[in-house]
């Protein structure tokens, strides 16, 4: 009787095990190439920004965002495409402040970045070209030293460079634990590899505010 | 010791939790006319390196094993380059000066001591109204790397750089660059190298002398290219 009640226990068990060994892992986003349809306002709402915290001196204080379809957007005049945004305030501080805005290096993507800063009032003060833009260990992003005019950051897409493609190599090393007969040991294994990624209309983007004391 | 220590740098720049500190250059507030460049950029000697080595995983013996290997392969790849006459500071130097000249800066060369290892430099001198900025500059690392066994040496070169207002005392601009990074140094600059210099082996990498000096060369030039373009006016 018992066994009876137990099997299809053990089977379910089984069931689940097999279904997670089997998983398969949801496939990377891709670029999205098409802007957000609209209606988008024709400013940028600086009502309710993300709010980026001083840290400590010599430290980072790290937030994120999806820029998605969801995302409020705007129909940049300049360009006349609509396009998805991202404001983020700077805060006040007695110490100089760096900030760094990454667009992370997705699987097969890469956020197109364009970055403004903008007063209180929501003006721009600053436009930052392309060339401004580097590559760093974290990904497309752009560095700058806040102002005291300047209030905020505002992040949306450069629809010039969606569709674009950069691969690049990367190397880097990885470890694993494997049993020798005499215990663990760790291992380390050198990985390189050549990716290609598009930029996009949507993805993350990375605010690091450092605080150099 | 020399190239221990580049390896423990370039480990360390690819391992570390906290974010290397830049300094963007803010053109319009502090504009430069004449760069003054000070000579020497460090005394780094070339390398030719496979990080996760299959020797290196196997304890004290294979550490020795894989000491000796990586050296022979360094070692032969100085050759190379000495028989070739390239004096990599130096073509670092003018492919610094030739692109800071094509944005439009007057470019001075000053010899200035005080160097230590592969730091930018902790002074000065103050020279009063003859000298706008110091580009301080430090070749760091060049050569060849490798991630590890069964993946292919690329080349390499490191750089840091830094412009300082003598008058100011004020530091411009800071940066490092990196052609070739094992690893993703955080708030660093990466370049990804060209694929068309990969060398699958040893034996690839010297059977074409020439071929191996074009392609540090082409690491170099990206990043004093790199370098200059974070001046830009």
């Amino acid at each position: 009787m018992s066994r009876a009640v137990v099997k299809p226990g053990i089977a379910v068990l089984a069931l689940a095990s097999f279904a997670t060994a089997c998983a398969t892992p949801p496939p990377p986003p891709v670029a999205v190439m098409a802007p957000p349809a609209g209606p988008c306002d024709e400013s940028m709402g600086i009502e309710a920004p993300l709010l980026l915290e001083v840290p400590n001196p010599n430290r980072a204080s790290v937030m994120a965002a999806d820029v998605t379809a969801e995302t409020a957007c705007w129909s940049n005049p300049e360009t006349g495409i609509n396009t998805p945004y991202v404001i983020a305030q700077l805060p006040q501080s007695e110490t100089q402040l760096l900030l760094t805005v990454i667009a992370p290096l997705d699987r097969l993507r890469t956020l197109a970045t364009d970055v403004r800063t903008l007063d209180a009032n929501g003006q721009v003060v600053r436009h930052f070209e392309r060339d401004r833009f580097v590559t760093l260990g974290d990904g497309y992003s752009l560095q700058l030293t806040p102002r005291a005019e300047e209030a905020m950051v505002a992040v949306s897409v450069d629809p010039e460079l969606v569709g674009l493609t950069h691969e690049s190599i990367e190397m880097g090393i990885s470890t694993s634990q494997v049993y020798t007969g005499y215990g663990t040991a760790t291992m380390y294994h050198g990985h390189d590899l050549q990716t290609e990624r598009s930029y996009s209309f949507e993805g993350r983007v990375v605010f690091r505010l450092l605080n150099v004391e | 010791m020399r190239k221990f220590l580049a390896v423990l740098a370039l480990l360390a720049t690819s391992a570390c939790a906290t974010p290397y500190v830049a300094i963007p250059y803010e053109a319009d507030q502090n504009p430069v006319a004449t760069i003054t460049l000070i000579e020497d950029v460090g005394s780094a000697n070339v390398m030719a390196y496979e990080f996760a080595s299959a020797g290196g995983n196997f304890g004290l013996v294979g550490a020795i094993v894989d000491a000796g290997v990586q050296s022979s392969r360094r070692a032969r790849v100085e050759e190379v380059l000495e028989n070739a006459g390239f004096d990599a500071q130096a073509f670092f130097r003018t492919r610094l000066t030739e692109e800071l000249e094509a944005l439009g800066y007057a470019v001075e060369i000053a010899q200035i001591d005080g160097r230590n290892r592969a730091d930018l430099m902790e002074t000065y001198p103050d020279d009063g109204d003859e000298v706008q900025a110091y580009l301080d500059t430090v070749l760091r690392s060049y050569g060849f790397v490798s991630a590890g066994a069964g993946t292919p040496f690329r080349p390499h070169a490191s750089v840091e750089a830094q412009l300082f207002n003598p008058d100011t005392d004020a530091v411009l601009m800071r940066n490092a660059v990196i052609y070739a990074s094992v690893g993703q140094p955080q708030g660093q600059i990466v370049l990804s190298p060209n694929p068309r210099h990969v060398y699958n082996n040893r034996e690839e990498l010297l059977e074409d002398p020439d071929r191996l000096v074009d392609a540090v060369r082409a690491a170099i030039s990206e990043t004093a290219v790199t370098v200059a373009r974070l001046l830009a006016p």
